[in-house]
């Protein structure tokens, strides 16, 4: 993600407005300069912001009860994720479907992996909670060629579309034909039928919220009859993505590897793709929840809640959540029982990008969450911010901004901006209009919040510990610490929603 | 900035959430937007505490006051608005700058006029598309600058859409005599967007369109005033051109994927001859003879909060906050610009250098006042939404290694953030002179840069006060260093005096 910038400068007076300063990707240099001698301070020798050039907010003085949760501490645990991730990876090799993903030995490792230091901070009543996951799509081998005048291109960020079915063995020829983004607009005038047709997807910021989604874009290609649809992830980078097409043939390209294929096709030449896919659905698999508990003195409870699937070394999404649930579990267990107004449930959750989520905790909430304060969903917690920048996606020295949501009283939402202002959690400035990821079904179940970032790097390859900064694993979690303490000096009514707002939250 | 109210399912869940929004949104303000106060400023360290006087508040009202010029432009009839370069709002924002120099007690105070060439203005516009029996309108739709002018009577062309412009979205589309109609990416705006880079803007005039209009973006309504870039001989060369904000460019999109499109099209412009720029120069002496230069450029289109207002309170704040130090405690004079038309050509630029060698030859640091300070967005979906937290800045040093430590620790300690990898020159008004002398600055080019939410909303106070004490604190750290040890360690990458 190192930044290449030219330059342009006008100097002389002109009579029209003029474009100035270092333009991104590929304006020309004003002049041939030698690179600069003073290098690349805050770089590490991969070309990432050092973990210690990030802006540090300082602890203050009557904060001095939370310096035990030390980020640094906590990217060693995104670390030691990301590495059950790299396992997963020697067991399926690099074309396979990698990770921490439910139903595979990456996952079952992650869910021993939580549940050991369950055990080590001395959490009580540790236990696995198995869940049937359903069928679980994967994929052994994949191959996309593309050619044209008597060439063939391959691109390395290819990947297939997540949930295809496998092609015959001797694969699949197509003709390929650009759809710009994909608009009906685009269409015009195109016969697509029978081919593959090539769109832009604009992010927004990243999976989920992208205009393949926003515009339909998948949709709409094979209601025109393309055959297959590749999508050329954003605008920057070449990232490798796991992103579905509707089940249906397709693939993903990073914005590199797009742009080159995009360009092949300008020239005019008809271009064809040659594809195979070996993937596979399997039945009957099952993967655990772990629970893990710090008893308090009360019958009430506080609920902690990080999902533990991830594609690739999935270090975001969500080795960052776990992080900071294993720092909070090592923080309140040195906080003496009898001073623990509330018991805190921890639980690494199966997770929900082909599983069940916290359906489970939903369905019987009368019995588990009827006694609940509040709710902590620990999803994406800290992620480098970053700067578009021609075709770069350049990292900073900062933490990026979280969207948030917080359900319950006026008091509840007090005590949750607060404190993440006190430890520089940054916030989109308004609210999400419901709690996505991990707990999503039970967002209105009691009182909850969470904040979260789905930034480009998402369920890409591109996923590592070098986007997770400690500073902001630090901030996020000392912020829920104090927002612990500073709930357990309230009555559950007092947390609760007022009566105006619906919720599904019992007990009061 | 309106929210998209989502709502995403996951395989696996089937829950449909409540439609009821929560009752309170607690850190915007009646209007919608980021109130001040929330953004979260990083504590001011007990050793710091000479730089406490810099208060992000106060810059933010100086903000304001120069925006207010913008707004009498507005206010005064003038659809091509703002503090533009050789108008009388250019000279009242130099008229402010002085007074405030003299307030300060600044001497030497001096007004070096820049004779501009013909400058581009656009008078008037009108354009609309007919799609079947409707009529769109295009509230975000501004003239690209420097664009040629239609007839009098306007053009009456189809519509075309040619996606993003590049060699495989034109194959086999007719777009002669046409409007052309370009979805440019913003990457991250007006310093880089797909629609330059990718050489669209060039491909549709040499196959013979007949207007183009880029959108902006695809998120908002962003008004904007942007050169189409299309590497053609001169602006004028190219054929009429637009911009266009995305939710009004997403009306004519859908309108063109659903049938014919016919587009009517006016623009009345002039060049307008025998204008000026003015700078204006103020000092506050040292006890050297050696120099350090501030410097922020004074125009700006739209509100211009972010670019430059921001940049020429950060000025000023310095300005003050050295005026109040017994002049036997400064080093080294310091010398405050207020640049003239950056925006046509950073005239001032070229005099310093071709004009006042002696004082960069004297100079021990420049720094660039520039963007210095604006909300950090996050794209979701079709809208761009503000947070509490400021965007990090891109960077560029001159000098020594020990510049580049002080610098970056002064932007440390005061949580002033900045992209990882620096640029490789300064970029902006002190792009043609970074190297002339030993200098630092920061600046961001955001995607409303140039365009009608470049406004005060958008504009921390605390992200003003980092800058303005970081900057302080770094001219206090250079004097304590001869100027040989600020000087570059290699004599290729300067051109300074040594």
């Amino acid at each position: 993600m190192v930044a290449v910038a030219g330059a342009v400068v006008v100097a002389a007076v002109v009579s029209l407005p003029a474009q100035r300063g270092a333009a991104p990707g590929g304006a020309p240099a004003r002049e041939a300069r030698p690179p600069n001698p003073l290098g690349q301070p805050l770089l590490d020798p991969q070309g990432h912001p050092r973990d210690d050039v990030f802006i540090h907010m300082p602890l203050q003085p009557e904060d001095r009860a939370y310096g035990d949760i030390v980020g640094t501490t906590m990217k060693g645990y995104v670390n030691e994720v990301a590495a059950i991730s790299l396992k997963d990876r020697d067991r399926t090799g690099p074309k396979g479907f990698w990770g921490r993903n439910q139903g595979t030995p990456g996952h079952a490792a992650t869910a021993d992996w939580v549940e050991a230091y369950f055990k080590k901070f001395n959490l009580t009543d540790v236990h696995k909670q198995p869940f049937d996951v359903g069928p679980q799509w994967s994929v052994q081998d994949y191959e996309f060629t593309f050619s044209t005048g008597g060439k063939t291109y391959t691109y390395p960020s290819a990947r297939p579309s997540s949930g295809v079915e496998s092609t015959p063995a001797g694969g699949r020829d197509l003709d390929v034909m650009w759809l710009g983004i994909g608009s009906d607009a685009d269409y015009i005038g195109r016969d697509v039928r029978g081919k593959a047709v090539i769109v832009q997807d604009l992010l927004t910021p990243g999976v989920l919220n992208q205009s393949i989604n926003w515009d339909q874009t998948v949709q709409r290609a094979y209601d025109k009859g393309a055959a297959a649809v590749g999508i050329v992830y954003g605008i920057a980078e070449n990232f490798a993505v796991w992103e579905g097409t509707r089940g249906r043939p397709g693939f993903q390209l990073g914005w590199q590897d797009g742009r080159a294929l995009r360009d092949l096709i300008g020239k005019g030449e008809p271009v064809k793709l040659k594809y195979r896919i070996a993937s596979t659905s399997t039945p009957g698999l099952k993967s655990s929840a772990v629970w893990g508990t710090l008893k308090g003195t009360t019958d009430e409870d506080v609920l902690i809640v990080a999902h533990m699937d991830g594609f690739f070394e999935g270090s975001i999404d969500n080795g960052s959540g776990l992080a900071v649930m294993i720092g909070l579990a090592e923080h309140f267990s040195k906080v003496p029982q009898s001073q623990r107004r509330r018991t805190i449930r921890f639980l690494g959750s199966v997770g929900h990008h082909a599983g069940p989520g916290t359906q489970w905790l939903h369905e019987n909430r009368a019995t588990e969450l009827s006694k609940t304060a509040l709710i902590i969903n620990l999803e994406h917690v800290a992620a480098v911010r970053t700067k578009y920048w021609g075709p770069t996606l350049r990292m900073s020295d900062a933490v990026s901004p979280m969207r948030w949501w917080v359900y319950g009283s006026p008091k509840l939402l007090d005590i949750a901006v607060n404190n993440f202002r006190r430890f520089n959690v940054g916030l989109t400035a308004d609210m999400d209009s419901n709690a996505s990821g991990e707990i999503g079904s039970i967002e209105r179940d009691a009182p909850s919040m969470q904040v979260i970032t789905s930034p480009e790097p998402k369920h890409t390859e591109q996923d590592t510990p070098a986007w997770v900064p400690a500073v902001g694993l630090e901030q996020v979690g000392r912020a829920y610490a104090r927002i612990i303490d500073e709930l357990n000096k309230l009555d559950r009514k007092a947390i609760l929603p007022q009566a105006s707002v619906p919720t599904t939250a019992g007990g009061r | 900035m309106k929210r998209f109210i989502i709502t995403i399912l996951f395989a696996g869940l089937a829950t449909a959430w409540p439609a009821a929004q929560n009752p309170r949104e607690p850190l915007l303000d009646a209007g919608g937007r980021v109130r001040d106060d929330v953004y979260t400023p990083i504590p001011l360290p007990d050793s710091e505490r000479a730089y406490a006087g810099i208060d992000g508040r106060k810059m933010k009202a100086t903000v304001n006051d120069i925006v207010a010029i913008s707004r009498r432009s507005r206010d005064d009839g003038n659809k091509y608005w703002g503090r533009i370069a050789g108008t009388k709002y250019e000279a009242m924002t130099a008229e402010y700058i002085e007074s405030q120099f003299r307030k300060f007690g600044l001497t030497d105070i001096t007004r070096p006029e820049f004779p501009l060439a013909p400058q581009w203005f656009a008078l008037d516009w009108n354009v609309t598309a007919n799609a079947g029996a409707q009529t769109l309108t295009f509230p975000s739709l501004r003239p690209a600058l420097g664009s040629p002018a239609t007839p009098a009577a306007g053009l009456e062309v189809d519509a075309v859409w040619v996606g993003l412009g590049t060699a495989a979205d034109f194959a086999g589309r007719d777009v002669r005599g046409k409007a052309v109609v370009i979805h440019t990416m913003l990457a991250p705006g007006q310093m880089g967007q797909s629609g330059s880079l990718e050489g669209a803007y060039k491909r549709a005039a040499d196959a013979g369109a007949a207007a183009i209009i880029g959108v902006w973006g695809y998120y908002d309504n962003m008004a904007v005033w942007q050169g189409l870039n299309g590497g053609f001989s001169s602006p004028t060369a190219g054929p009429p051109g637009f911009f266009v904000g995305f939710e009004d460019a997403k009306k004519l999109r859908d309108a063109l994927g659903a049938g014919p499109v016919r587009m009517k099209i006016n623009l009345q412009t002039e060049m307008r001859p025998n204008l000026k720029s003015v700078s204006v120069y103020g000092t506050l002496p040292g006890t050297t003879d050696e120099y350090i230069i501030v410097m922020a450029h004074m125009d700006g289109w739209f509100d211009a909060a972010l670019d430059n207002a921001s940049g020429l309170s950060t000025m000023l704040t310095l300005a003050e906050h050295f005026s109040q130090i017994p002049k036997e405690k400064r080093r080294r004079n310091i010398v405050f610009i207020g640049t003239a038309g950056h925006h046509v050509g950073s005239p001032n630029a070229a005099y310093l250098r071709d004009k006042r060698g002696d004082l960069l030859a004297k100079t021990a640091l420049m720094i660039n006042c520039e963007h210095v300070a604006n909300s950090q967005t996050l794209n979701w979906q079709t809208s761009l939404l503000r947070s509490t937290t400021v965007s990090p800045r891109r960077w560029a040093i001159n000098g020594s290694p020990q510049l580049v430590d002080l610098t970056l620790r002064a932007y440390k300690t005061f949580g002033v953030g900045v992209v990882a990898a620096r640029d490789p020159r300064a970029t902006g008004e002190m792009g043609a002179i970074d190297l002339l002398a030993p200098s630092v600055q920061i600046i961001h080019s955001p995607e409303s840069k140039h365009t009608d939410v470049d406004i005060p909303e958008y504009v921390p106070s605390s992200g003003l006060e980092s800058v303005g004490r970081a900057y302080a604190k770094v001219i206090d750290e250079v004097n304590k260093l001869d100027r040989k040890a600020l000087l570059p360690a290699t004599p290729a990458s300067t051109s300074s005096a040594r």
